[in-house]
């Protein structure tokens, strides 16, 4: 029965998310492209302007993709749709659990169609020696993971308090809507302010990470702590979608009001 | 008889408003009942509960004997009100998902039944008009095998000639030793199917029992029954 979910969950989501992948590629592929012809002026301004195309377009992926999963998780729980999607012969728990699986399957595709696009269009040798010489470390595979990583559950993270928002403003009688929208930009903030904090207590154990919250001129971290930082913010993240998901499907699974 | 639906001291509010108050009813096999009432009486609100759709405040509803979960949506079929459909689809993507979802569907009664309306199993469903929408959920719901269909309202907002085939689609195809529920405001309409009606008003039960009998003791039809029990209340 999950399997059967996920896929019309799959299916509803990518369906129009498709065509924006499209786009990213193409763009992606023409600022390669043109980078080769940057010596002529025209080249240049071509190069130029698809290059904020293509990060125009990365960022109108992950934006789309976390509306599409927002709006399908409404739609098809609380609007008219949710009329079939209760009457089928699933728990709440299975309709919840698809409709997650199917958020963080769609969110895994948008951040690789961006990142294998942003390889595309923007790596070169000249970046390869910027980053490696921002974090001045020889071992670069796990700078680039752990932003990879980072950035991956930082998006799930967006996702799951707009889901969270959802749910604990539609147990309301009115304005579910407006409610959902407050909850989610609440609880992003406060959230956000309880990794910061995290991160402030980890300061204490580490000279260069309360660097970065002091008026201090030379605060660049090394890789020790750089790695630290990354070990932190990845945990807490982890921690803190998990509680979401896992808090938003006790309150879906006790029982939903449509609209 | 059988009992296949059971509602025990249902309760319902919406903030401080009571739309179910006590509400206790059975539902038997093999039978078509009428549940009627005005607009807002609490009939859509007893149908959510019934489907899951609302949580209930306090009572119990149980299908065969056992609360409502995928059990019991298993063998319920329900028209809303609403077009639920994913509006994207084709009408062979719904038939293929109510294939998918439920076991009981009967994909060549609802190609049959397709065929009646003029309609082609390649169209989109945001291409028809909400009344051909509200044709091809009927035919979704009636296409299934169930134990009990529950219809709410499905003659609502139709003129009278749907109406007649609306009704003959659903005398013509529900599973026989199967339960009908139709609610509805438009009693004259469903009168000469009904075995049993019950009458709902402000959230409460006001009568129940077989139409037959109903109508030998009022010495009327069910309609002219509801008119004067409202009525009558009204004016005094």
């Amino acid at each position: 029965m999950l399997r059967k979910l996920i896929k019309y969950d799959l299916l509803w989501t990518n369906r129009v998310l498709i065509v924006y992948y499209a786009i990213t590629v193409v763009l992606s592929v023409l600022t390669r492209i043109t980078s080769n012809f940057t010596d002529s002026a025209i080249g240049d301004i071509l190069h130029g302007i698809l290059l904020g195309c293509t990060i125009g377009a990365f960022v109108n992926t992950l934006i789309n993709a976390a509306i599409r999963i927002w709006v399908r998780f409404r739609q098809n729980c609380y609007k008219d749709e949710a009329y079939l999607t209760h009457t089928l012969p699933a728990t709440k728990a299975q309709l919840y659990d698809s409709k997650i699986y199917s958020a963080l399957i769609t969110t895994l595709i948008a951040l690789a169609v961006v990142i294998i696009c942003f390889f595309i269009a923007f790596w070169n040798d000249d970046m390869y020696q910027y980053f490696h010489n921002l974090v001045q470390i020889e071992d670069m595979a796990f700078v680039l993971i752990g932003m990879i990583v980072t950035a991956v559950l930082e998006v799930i993270y967006i996702i799951a308090v707009g889901i969270f928002g959802i749910v604990l403003g539609h147990r309301a009688n009115n304005n579910r809507m407006v409610i959902s929208i407050l909850i989610g930009v609440v609880l992003y903030f406060s959230l956000q302010t309880v990794l910061l904090v995290v991160v402030f207590i980890a300061g204490f154990f580490d000279d260069s990470i309360m660097a970065m919250f002091k008026n201090n001129p030379d605060n660049s971290i090394g890789f020790d702590s750089y790695r630290t930082l990354i070990i932190i913010t990845d945990i807490s993240y982890l921690v803190l979608n998990t509680g979401l998901f896992l808090g938003a499907k006790k309150l879906f699974a006790s029982g939903v009001n449509v609209d | 008889m059988a009992t296949l639906l059971e509602c025990k001291h249902l309760c319902k509010s919406f903030d401080r408003r009571v739309v179910l108050d006590d509400v206790s009813l059975k539902i038997d096999k093999g039978k078509i009942i009428g549940l009627l009432g005005k607009n807002g009486a609490g009939k859509s609100t007893l149908i959510k509960l019934v489907n899951d759709l609302l949580t209930i405040d306090s009572g119990q509803i149980l299908f065969k004997g056992k609360p409502i979960g995928v059990n019991s949506k298993a063998h319920i079929s329900y028209l809303p009100e609403r077009t639920y459909l994913d509006k994207t689809m084709t009408i062979a993507q719904a038939f293929k998902m109510f294939t998918d979802f439920y076991t009981d569907f009967d994909i060549d009664r609802a190609r049959t039944l397709l065929e009646d309306l003029d309609l082609t199993e390649d169209m989109k469903i945001s291409k028809m008009s909400k009344g051909m929408q509200e044709k091809l959920q009927l035919i979704l719901v009636m296409s299934r095998d169930a134990d009990l269909y529950i219809l709410d309202e499905p003659l609502g907002g139709v003129d009278p000639a749907t109406r007649d085939h609306i009704l003959d689609t659903i005398l013509s195809n529900f599973k026989e030793g199967s339960s009908v529920i139709i609610s509805t405001h438009l009693i004259s309409d469903v009168e000469r199917i009904l075995d049993d009606v019950i009458f709902i008003d402000k959230g409460q039960i006001v009568l129940t029992g077989a139409a037959d009998k109903l109508r030998a003791k009022h010495k009327a039809s069910i309609n002219d029954i509801f008119r004067s029990m409202f009525y009558a209340k009204k004016t005094h």
